[in-house]
C-alpha cells in the first residue's frame, strides 16, 4: 500500500498555515484544560494531607473540595483531551476556529456555574450528584444544587457543539460517516480499499464524537426532569432512571478523556519513532467496536443498586470487558510496537507517551477487577475505585495529553526543551505511581472513599502517599513551567508558514 | 404580602427629556454620517439599533418593572438586566457606525475614548461599577436617593457600554478586539465577575439590602427569598447571554494562504 493510499500519521505533526486559527483554538484547549487540572491537583492536595491527618478541614468544605476536584478533574481532563484531538485532525480536516471557541466558551461557563456552586453555594453532594442528594442537601440550598446541575448542563451543551461541529467537518471532508469511519474498508475485512482511509487520529475523532453526543445527550436527558422538579412542574424522579443517565453521561465522559488521549498517541507516536501508524483493519475494527462498547460500561457502577434490571448489570460487566479488549489490542501492542526496536530518542514526550500506556494497562486492570461483580460488591466503597481511576487519569489521560501539548511544542516552538525537564517527566512517573499505589492498597486493606474523616489506622495510607503527591505536584509544576516558555513560540509560529515534511 | 402595582408606570420626566434628547442629537450624527457611510441598509439599522437600546431604558426604568423596584430586589434585578445587558449593547450596535471612526472627534474626547475602549480598561471600568454599586451602602443610598438611584442606573449603562464596545467592534477599528482568543478571554471574564457577585447574592444566607425586608407585607424571609431569585435572575440569564455574545462576535478568521517559509 502507497503512502498515497494510506495518510501516514509522520507526515501530519507539524501543522500548516491553513490550520493555525483552528490549531490556536485547540492549543487554548489544552493550556485552559491543563491549568485547570494543576489547579484541581491542589484541591487534590488538600484532601490527602486531610486524610493523612496533616491538616484539618471541616467536612462540609472537604465535600466541596472533593465534588469540585471530581468534577473539575473530569471536565480538566476532558478539556485538553478535545484540545488535543482537535489539533491532531486540523492537520489534514478544516475545523471551524469560530465553532471551537464558542463550544470552549459554553464549556468554561459550565466549569464557572460548578465553581460557583461548590465553593460559593457550599454544594458537596460529589461530582456523580446521584439524585435525590443533591436536592436534600442540608449544608447547601437547593439553589447551589441548581447552579451545580446547570454547571453540568453548559459542560454538556459545549461538548455537543465540539462534537457535532467535528463529525460536520469529517463528513465534509470524507463525504459521508460511513468512510469517515472507514465502514467499507472494515466490512469488506480490508479487502475493498475503493475509499480513501482516514487516519487514526480522525476515525477515533470520529468515534468519539458519537460516543461524545450520546453522553451530553444522556446529561441534558438527566437533567430535564431535574429542573422539572424543581420547578414543580413533576413531584419526583425515578431514582434509577437519574443513576443511569447520569453515570451515563459522567462514566462516559471520563471514559471519553482516556480515549480521545489515546487517540493522540496514534498522531504523534509515529512522530519520534519514524515508522508510520495507519488505519489497518484491526485499527479500523477497534475503534468501531468501541462505539457501543463504551456507552455499556458505566453500569458497573450499579452493580450495588438492587433494582437494576439484571440484564443490565451483566450488560455492563461484558461491556467493561469487552471495552478493553480492542484498547489492549490495538493500541497498547501497536504503541509498544511501533516502539520497539524503533531507535527512538527519549525526550519528554515519548517518556510520557510510554508512561500513558503503563498508566492505561494498570488502570484498566484495576478497572476490570472492579467491573467482576463479586469483587465489586466488596472494593466498589473503597478507595480502590478512586485508585483505579486515578492510576488511568494521571498517569494515563494526563500524560498522555501533557505528551501531546509537548510534541506540538517540538514541532513548532523554536526553544527546544530543557534538557533537565526528562528528569521531571520520569519524576512525574515515579510520583504518580507512589501517590496510585497507596490508593490501591488502602482499597485493598477496605478503606473507605468519600469519607472526610479518616480513622487513626487508616491515616499511615495517605501519610506515605504524601510524599509522592508533592512530588507528583513539583514534577507538574517542572513541566508545567517548561512548556509555558515554549508556548508563546510555538503560538506564534501558528501564523506563520511551516514547511510540511 | 407585598402589594406590587403591576400596571402602574412610573414616568419620569427627567429621564424622558434625556433620552429625547439623546434620540435628537443621535439622529442629527445619524444624518450627517448616512453619506459617509454610503449603506442605507446599515444605517437605517443603526439608527433602529440605537432607537431601540432607548427605548429598552425606558421600558426598565419606567414601565411596572422600574415601578416595582423599590419593592423586591428580583424586580430590580430585572430592571438591570435589561440595562446592562440589551440596552447598552444595543445602543453601541446603533453607535458605533458613527463612533468608530473616532476621527471627527475632538482631540481630547477621542483620547479618552481610546483609553476606555481598551479591553482591560472596559473590563475594569465596567467591573468596578458593578460591584460597587452592589455594595450594600452604596445599593441603600440609591433606593433611598431617586437622583442617586438614576445616577446607578446610569453608570451601569455607561459601565457597560464601555464592556459590550470591544466586544462589538470589529477588529479594524477603534478599541475592537482583534482575536478570537482575546474576545473568548474578555467574554469569559466579564461572564465571571458578574456570575460571581450573582451567586454570591443568590447563595447569601442573610439579607443584603435591609430596605426590602421593611417593605410593607415582607418579612427578612421573603426579602432572603427575593434575593435569591434576584441572584438567580442575575446567573443564569447571564451565562445564556455570554454565550449568544460569544455565538455573535467570536468570527471565523481569514483562511491564510500557504505560503513557504522564508
Amino acid at each position: 500500500m502507497t503512502a498515497a493510499e494510506r495518510p501516514v500519521s509522520t507526515a501530519v505533526l507539524a501543522p500548516n498555515r491553513a490550520n493555525g486559527a483552528a490549531l490556536r483554538a485547540s492549543m487554548a484547549y489544552m493550556v485552559a484544560g491543563l491549568g485547570t487540572v494543576l489547579l484541581m491537583g491542589l484541591l487534590g492536595l488538600l484532601m490527602r494531607l486531610d486524610q493523612a491527618g496533616m491538616l484539618v478541614i471541616s467536612p462540609a468544605w472537604f465535600y466541596r473540595v472533593m465534588t469540585l476536584h471530581g468534577s473539575g478533574m473530569i471536565a480538566a481532563v476532558l478539556l485538553a483531551a478535545l484540545g488535543g484531538i482537535a489539533a491532531g485532525v486540523s492537520a489534514t480536516t478544516p475545523l471551524s476556529a469560530r465553532a471551537l471557541w464558542i463550544a470552549l466558551v459554553v464549556y468554561m461557563i459550565g466549569n464557572g456555574f460548578v465553581i460557583f456552586a461548590t465553593l460559593v453555594g457550599g454544594f458537596g453532594g460529589g461530582w456523580t450528584v446521584l439524585y435525590p442528594l443533591p436536592e436534600h442537601g442540608i449544608v447547601w440550598s437547593l439553589q447551589a444544587a441548581l447552579a451545580m446541575y446547570a454547571g453540568y448542563f453548559f459542560v454538556a451543551l459545549g461538548l455537543l457543539i465540539f462534537c457535532v461541529h467535528i463529525l460536520i467537518a469529517m463528513k465534509r471532508a470524507r463525504g459521508s460517516l460511513a468512510k469517515a469511519l472507514a465502514w467499507r474498508f472494515l466490512f469488506s475485512l480490508g479487502r475493498d480499499k475503493r475509499d480513501a482511509l482516514p487516519r487514526p487520529v480522525e476515525l477515533i475523532a470520529v468515534v468519539i464524537a458519537i460516543d461524545g453526543i450520546a453522553a451530553a445527550a444522556a446529561g441534558l436527558i438527566y437533567l430535564v426532569p431535574l429542573f422539572a422538579q424543581a420547578s414543580g412542574v413533576v413531584t419526583s424522579v425515578d431514582a434509577l432512571f437519574a443513576k443511569n443517565f447520569v453515570l451515563l453521561f459522567g462514566h462516559t465522559m471520563a471514559n471519553l478523556s482516556i480515549y480521545i488521549t489515546a487517540g493522540l498517541v496514534y498522531a504523534a507516536l509515529p512522530a519520534y519513532t519514524g515508522r508510520a501508524w495507519p488505519t489497518s483493519w484491526p485499527v479500523a475494527a477497534a475503534w468501531n467496536l468501541i462505539i457501543p462498547l463504551m456507552l455499556l460500561n458505566y453500569s458497573h457502577h450499579l452493580y450495588a443498586d438492587f433494582a437494576q434490571p439484571v440484564g443490565l448489570q451483566l450488560l455492563g460487566e461484558i461491556g467493561s470487558y469487552a471495552v478493553a479488549l480492542p484498547s489492549f489490542i490495538v493500541t497498547i501492542i501497536g504503541a509498544l510496537a511501533l516502539i520497539y526496536r524503533s531507535g527512538i530518542r527519549w525526550t519528554v514526550a515519548p517518556i510520557l507517551f510510554a508512561l500513558g500506556l503503563w498508566g492505561w494497562v494498570f488502570g484498566g486492570l484495576g478497572a476490570l477487577l472492579d467491573a467482576t461483580i463479586p469483587v465489586n460488591q466488596v472494593m466498589h466503597n473503597t478507595l480502590w475505585v478512586p485508585a483505579h481511576f486515578h492510576t488511568y487519569f494521571v498517569l494515563g489521560a494526563l500524560a498522555f495529553a501533557l505528551a501531546y501539548l509537548s510534541s506540538i511544542l517540538d514541532a513548532l516552538s523554536e526553544t527546544s526543551e530543557r534538557r533537565g525537564t526528562r528528569a521531571a517527566a520520569w519524576l512525574y512517573g515515579i510520583g504518580g505511581a507512589g501517590f496510585i499505589l497507596m490508593f490501591f492498597v488502602s482499597g485493598a486493606n477496605s478503606v473507605p472513599r468519600r469519607f472526610a474523616v479518616h480513622l487513626p489506622e487508616w491515616q499511615v495510607y495517605a501519610r506515605i502517599a504524601v510524599p509522592f503527591v508533592l512530588l507528583l505536584a513539583l514534577s507538574l509544576a517542572w513541566l508545567s513551567w517548561d512548556l509555558a516558555t515554549r508556548f508563546g513560540s510555538a503560538w506564534r509560529a501558528t501564523r506563520r508558514a511551516v514547511a510540511e515534511p | 404580602m407585598i402589594d406590587l402595582f403591576i400596571w402602574e408606570w412610573e414616568w419620569q420626566l427627567p429621564l424622558f427629556a434625556t433620552l429625547v434628547t439623546v434620540e435628537v442629537g443621535y439622529i442629527a450624527l445619524w444624518a450627517r454620517s448616512t453619506r459617509r457611510l454610503r449603506n442605507t441598509v446599515q444605517s437605517a439599522a443603526a439608527l433602529a439599533l440605537f432607537t431601540s437600546g432607548l427605548v429598552v431604558v425606558a421600558l426598565a426604568v419606567m414601565s411596572p418593572i422600574g415601578a416595582n423596584d423599590e419593592r423586591l430586589l428580583s424586580m430590580h434585578m430585572v430592571e438591570h438586566d435589561l440595562i446592562m445587558w440589551f440596552a447598552a449593547p444595543l445602543l453601541v450596535l446603533g453607535g458605533i457606525p458613527l463612533l468608530a471612526d473616532e476621527r471627527w472627534l475632538p482631540a481630547p474626547l477621542r483620547r479618552w475614548f481610546v483609553f476606555l475602549t481598551r479591553p482591560a480598561v472596559a473590563w475594569t471600568v465596567s467591573t468596578s461599577l458593578l460591584w460597587l454599586w452592589h455594595a450594600p451602602p452604596a445599593y441603600g443610598l440609591a433606593l433611598s436617593n431617586v437622583a442617586v438611584h438614576g445616577v446607578e442606573h446610569a453608570c451601569y449603562l455607561v459601565g457597560y457600554s464601555i464592556y459590550w464596545w470591544p466586544l462589538i467592534a470589529a477588529p479594524s477599528t477603534l478599541g475592537g478586539l482583534n482575536s478570537s482568543v482575546s474576545r473568548v478571554g474578555y467574554i469569559l471574564a466579564g461572564a465571571t465577575q458578574s456570575g460571581l457577585l450573582a451567586a454570591l447574592l443568590a447563595f447569601a444566607g442573610s439579607v443584603w439590602y435591609p430596605h426590602y425586608s421593611l417593605v410593607p407585607g415582607a418579612t427578612v424571609s421573603t426579602a432572603l427569598a427575593d434575593q435569591r431569585i434576584a441572584g438567580a435572575l442575575m446567573l443564569y440569564p447571564g451565562a445564556i447571554l455570554f454565550v449568544v455574545a460569544a455565538a455573535l462576535t467570536i468570527r471565523e478568521p481569514v483562511v491564510e494562504s500557504i505560503t513557504s517559509a522564508g
